[in-house]
């Protein structure tokens, strides 16, 4: 009787590993193959092709001209044509950017005289562009500055919310001088 | 006598059990053996099993960039365009069962907004039976893969598939740089 237990009990055991051995599925894998790909992040903003704003000629009264591009545009204490207009920048990359503006002249450059202005205002040109708001204070006018100012610290790349306007406004007091310099505005992004 | 008869039955009753344990394992153990022959006797090998696309970047202002392996085309990208395609053959003696995995989706080779990883099976030679995946198909990434063929011809006039590839790289891909998809193919013997 001692005999047969031990038996059952081999039996058992092999039926336990041929359970497992069985339970292994009728697959045999391990062939592969490879797909490769490298993928750049593009890092890239740029203005519309009508990246000017042309304010035109114009002479200020004795307490001097202010010329806002804005809205409508609007213009007091001169004889400018009004001008609505702004440049428009896009994040035409696949990335989230910081962004920072420069110019090439300050106001007392680009206008000359007593006392001028010279300033930007960025908004969003498509809903929420850049996420978080402008940086700054430049989402009022501030004064441009000819080193880099950050304005935003995330400019989104998604369509139809990847465009910033940059507005400007002038102050041409009546001593300005005609120095026909034009301010260049150079935007830098940086992948974030 | 009836405790006679009591030790007779109990020493019967292992006995019984035994034999009937001993004839399952004896089975079981030749099943396995069987299934042992005919793996052995399956075999598939990728003959081309390497595409690359290399380095690139979707153009500005695309919403994709569509990499095809089969039309040799890159649209919308400074990518490489590459005709090619994988060669998976029956190399073995057995008719088997083909299923296709991938170790990755789109969302982990890629990333970004809404980008594809697809393949396609081409069967030139009718060397798969209820072949499936003909058309471009999202990647299969479960445990056990997408079934393309439930039989896997091993003749040589009917042993072969192509598997071509596509994708679809959004702008703002987040997987940045070199990535890699492993496929594997996985036969049983049918």
């Amino acid at each position: 009787m001692i005999n047969i237990y031990k038996k059952d009990l081999i039996c058992l055991a092999a039926f336990a590993m041929t359970l497992l051995v069985f339970g292994l599925p009728m697959v045999m894998a391990g062939i592969t193959g490879t797909v490769d790909v490298a993928i750049t992040s593009a890092t890239e903003v740029s203005f519309d092709t009508s990246a000017t704003l042309d304010f035109g000629e114009g002479t200020p009264e004795a307490g001097g001209a202010t010329l806002q591009s804005n809205g409508s545009g609007s213009e007091d204490g001169g004889d400018w044509d009004v001008v609505a207009g702004e440049l428009t920048l896009d994040n035409i990359g696949g990335t989230s950017v910081s962004l920072t503006l420069s110019s090439s002249v300050d106001a007392s450059e680009f206008i000359g005289g007593t006392t001028p202005t010279f300033k930007w205002m960025l908004t969003d040109g498509e809903g929420t562009s850049c996420t978080g708001g402008m940086l700054n204070g430049t989402e009022a006018f501030v004064e441009v500055t000819k080193t880099e100012l950050t304005v935003c610290g995330d400019f989104n790349p998604d369509a139809g919310n990847d465009e910033l306007d940059i507005d400007f406004e002038l102050f041409i007091p009546y001593d300005a001088t005609d120095l026909s310099v034009p301010a260049t505005i150079t935007a830098t992004a940086t992948a974030i | 006598m009836k405790i006679q008869e009591k030790i007779i039955k109990r020493n019967n009753f292992p006995k019984k059990i035994s034999k009937k344990l001993r004839f399952i394992v004896t089975h079981i153990m030749g099943l396995i053996i069987l299934n042992f022959i005919l793996i052995s006797a399956a075999e598939v090998n990728f003959t081309d099993s390497s595409i690359n696309w290399g380095n690139g970047q979707v153009d500005s202002r695309a919403d994709y960039a569509i990499l095809d392996s089969e039309s040799n085309s890159v649209i919308n990208g400074s990518w490489t365009p590459v005709q090619g395609f994988f060669v998976l053959e029956n190399i073995g003696e057995e008719n088997v069962s083909l299923n296709l995995k991938s170790n990755i989706d789109a969302s982990d080779f890629i990333g970004g907004t809404n980008p594809s990883f697809k393949w396609k099976i081409v069967d030139t030679d009718s060397s798969c039976v209820n072949i499936s995946n003909t058309e471009f198909t999202k990647v299969n990434t479960t445990e056990n893969g997408a079934r393309i063929c439930d039989v896997f011809y091993n003749e040589d006039s009917r042993d072969e598939i192509k598997i071509y590839f596509k994708l679809t790289i959004p702008p703002d891909a987040t997987k940045i740089g070199a990535q890699s998809a492993t496929i594997t193919a996985i036969i049983s013997a049918v």
